[in-house]
């Protein structure tokens, strides 16, 4: 007679074999594969030769030596997440960015997490790199971040996600995306004779992710409500924050979490509220969020009274932009490019320039057709080949100005001093920049 | 008193016994709690807003409720035989993953449908030989094959999003009979086969028996470790099933599906009714616990409530219901 809380000796060791076989196998598995990394670091070894580890610093600045320092350089980038397609595409950008400029990288990812975030963060500043590219999942996170790399001297660059300023910071401009693509859909609802008392405006945040990246969401509606009279009026961008659930009797917004599945709950249930004979504008900030919101929007069967927008210039995206008559423009971030302009930054900071208050990543509107000069809106044959979803060419640099950041702060941004380093010009499609 | 008067008097006298006799019978239900809970939700709701009842919206709470659903009641087998399974949060994707690849490349739905159903119940086997053979405790078992099997969902989408090329892949969505979908079907009838297994069936009295008193149960020559892992195995298949589920309305499965299902699913079984200590629950408990979850969610989207206060309030309503359980507990204990 035995009892279940006496486990023999012989149970206990086909449970550890099983185990370790296990984690074996796994692990033989996951070794054959690409592109998984966790937290261990990969290293892209650099093609070419150099001094590498030590940071040169020149006192002219934009003399072009940038590039030169790059060759042998030790970077460490850490990733978002490598669970999300458009983090991944960023990732795989850097990797080539790097192959190309000769630098060894080393990768980690986030997870999305603020502990992992703190975790690689140290992580790297032990590796004692040249350079650390930051893209902090969480806002907030950003400072604690900044505060390992400052005590170890590290420099480094914050990406999509301010910090409190020892990391430069290169991000896309909300507020350029949010109001183009605020004028477009203004034009196609114009088109079609859409007035306001008869638009629902569904807002898809992701409450969590922070100003920096919802604020696209303020500046998207701040400039629509200009567009289209009648339309409740916010006082600012900043008065759309992440409690805010509905503006008038026109216009809600739902938190989808940058993902497919809850944006699609949260919209499937807000459209319970809305009446059936209104149109819909949908706004998200992201790709996936929109697909998210679409799906509920056609489960609904009113997706012929939607307009709809993108953003990120995902490969799903941009197929949507060119086939589904709702998806009327695509904010492109061009994230599988980022691993240029960010070797270009750091061959900038490297010779010694100084850097705006806010690099702008490449970004641009397109549509199916529309073009609205002095703007970034252009049609995505712009940038596109027919059925193409890499783009042959990226937008033309932009100088530093003046404009709000995408913290919802006044300051410096632009790109335009990345030509000086000469690291661009080595890809080639930057316009403006080509070979 | 005539007779007649007294034997009135009588009648009315059983009769107020025997309404006192049900309401004790009723409240006595583990699951009263919620299920007050649910009425309560309901009517305020339906007070709150004018849409709430409106039949596109209740069809949207059932359409919604039946992927949780259908894994919450996998689970109430596992929580009643004394166990509870994280991994459904990586079984769910990873079935959904590997139902979508199946589909695209042209082999058609019914064998995408079994290959990724027998992908949950070798999940649920591997769960459950640990447990029951191994010994292993079924929170790290199971929250080890969640991690494993999360990781393999963006293994096999390699990370990106596998859409569902064709819209037939999606047909569990889809509105065959009425305007009710078809996952609300398939919920009712894996509800019904499970109510009948477990109230009827030497099997399903068994895991009762086994999630009491697991020795008394060996003792009394139960096969417990076949029981043990069968349920594992039920539990694998109906994650693999919601997954499905999900994907199908959204047509398009990725490695961050149902990432919250594990615990979702098993505080629908909790507020059913069931103890995590095993021997308690069943599946209209079960049910009545997604639907009050899934009426709640959907009555604070259409009331706006932010979202940060969605999840506070979630939390709080599952305290609450548990709560109204316990003093009924003690009530009848009393």
């Amino acid at each position: 007679m035995g009892s279940r809380s006496g486990v023999t000796k012989a149970r206990l060791l086909f449970g550890v074999l099983f185990a370790c076989v296990l984690a074996v196998a796994i692990a033989a598995c996951g070794s054959s594969g690409s592109d998984s990394s966790s937290t261990a670091s990969e290293s892209t070894t650099a093609a070419g030769t150099g001094s590498g580890s030590e940071t040169e610093t020149s006192s002219d600045s934009g003399s072009g030596e940038g590039k030169a320092m790059l060759e042998g350089a030790k970077v460490a980038f850490a990733n978002y997440t490598d669970a999300a397609p458009v983090y991944l595409e960023l990732k795989k950008g850097v990797e080539a960015a790097a192959q190309e400029t000769g630098v060894d990288l080393s990768t980690y990812d986030n997870k999305g997490e603020a502990q992992q975030t703190l975790q690689n963060a140290q992580l790297m500043a032990n590796s004692n790199p040249d350079m650390i590219m930051d893209l902090n999942p969480v806002a907030g996170t950003t400072q604690s971040a900044e505060n390992i790399f400052e005590r170890e001297s590290i420099p480094c660059i914050a990406v999509n996600v301010p910090g409190s300023g020892y990391c430069p910071w290169i991000d896309l401009s909300n507020q350029a995306l949010g109001t183009e693509m605020a004028k477009v859909v203004a034009k196609e609802a114009d088109a079609k004779g859409w007035k306001a008392e008869d638009i629902e405006v569904i807002l898809v945040q992701s409450a969590g992710l922070g100003p920096a990246v919802n604020s696209s969401i303020g500046f998207y509606y701040e400039e629509l409500s200009k567009l289209i009279p009648g339309l409740p009026k916010v006082d600012s961008f900043k008065s759309i924050g992440p409690e805010t659930t509905t503006i008038g009797d026109s216009v809600v917004q739902v938190n989808g979490e940058a993902l497919r599945q809850p944006s699609f709950e949260a919209v499937q249930n807000a459209l319970q509220g809305i009446p059936a004979d209104k149109h819909l504008i949908v706004y998200s900030i992201s790709d996936e969020s929109s697909l998210g919101a679409y799906t509920a929007v056609q489960r609904a069967g009113r997706q012929d009274d939607l307009l709809i927008t993108g953003l990120a210039g995902s490969e799903e995206g941009l197929e949507q932009l060119r086939n589904n008559p709702a998806w009327v423009a695509e904010g492109d971030v061009f994230f599988s490019h980022w691993g240029e302009y960010l070797m270009a930054m750091a061959a900038a900071m490297m010779e010694g320039q100084e850097t705006p208050d806010m690099t702008a990543a490449p970004i641009a509107t397109e549509t199916k057709k529309l073009t609205i000069k002095g703007t970034g809106i252009v049609p995505i044959s712009t940038y596109y080949k027919p059925n193409s979803v890499q783009p042959y060419r990226l937008p033309p640099l932009q100088p530093e100005e003046e404009a709000v950041t995408s913290a919802g702060e006044s300051g410096t941004v632009g790109n335009q001093y990345l030509e000086k380093t000469g690291v661009l010009q080595l890809f080639g499609n930057v316009t403006g920049l080509e070979k | 008193m005539s007779t007649a008067t007294r034997d009135v008097a009588e009648s009315h006298g059983m009769a107020r016994r025997r309404d006192r006799r049900f309401a004790a019978k009723a409240l006595a239900s583990p699951y009263s709690g919620t299920t007050i809970l649910l009425v309560a939700l309901v009517v305020y709701f339906a007070a709150s807003s004018s849409e709430f009842l409106e039949t596109s919206n209740i069809l949207v709470i059932l359409g919604a409720a039946a992927a949780i659903g259908i894994v919450a009641i996998g689970q109430t087998f596992v929580v009643v035989s004394g166990g509870f399974d994280l991994s459904v949060s990586g079984t769910a994707p990873l079935a959904a993953v590997v139902f979508g690849k199946i589909a695209n490349e042209g082999s058609g739905i019914v064998p995408a449908l079994i290959v990724a159903l027998a992908v949950g119940a070798a999940v649920g086997l591997v769960n459950g030989l640990m447990i029951s053979r191994a010994g292993f405790n079924p929170l790290i078992a199971t929250l080890g094959t969640a991690s494993i099997t999360g990781g393999l969902a963006f293994v096999v989408s390699k990370g990106l999003t596998v859409i569902y090329e064709d819209r037939a892949t999606g047909f569990l969505a889809e509105r065959s009979i009425g305007e009710i979908p078809n996952q609300v079907w398939v919920l009712l009838i894996v509800a019904c086969l499970t109510f009948i297994v477990l109230r009827y069936t030497t099997f399903g009295r068994s895991l009762y028996s086994l999630g009491g008193n697991w020795e008394a149960s060996w003792l009394a020559g139960m096969r417990v470790n076949l029981l043990s892992t069968s349920v594992y195995v039920i539990c694998g298949v109906t994650a693999a099933l919601g997954g499905i589920v999900i994907a199908s309305q959204l047509l398009a499965a990725d490695g961050q599906l149902a990432s919250n299902y594990a615990l979702l699913s098993i505080a629908a079984v909790i507020l059913g009714g069931g103890s995590l200590t095993g021997g308690e629950g069943g599946v209209v408990g079960t049910v009545i616990g997604v639907l009050a979850l899934g009426v709640l969610t959907n009555g604070m989207a259409l009331l706006h409530v932010s979202s940060f206060y969605q999840e506070m309030a979630t939390g709080g309503v599952l305290l609450l219901a548990v709560g109204l359980g316990r003093i009924r507990q003690l009530v009848n204990v009393a």
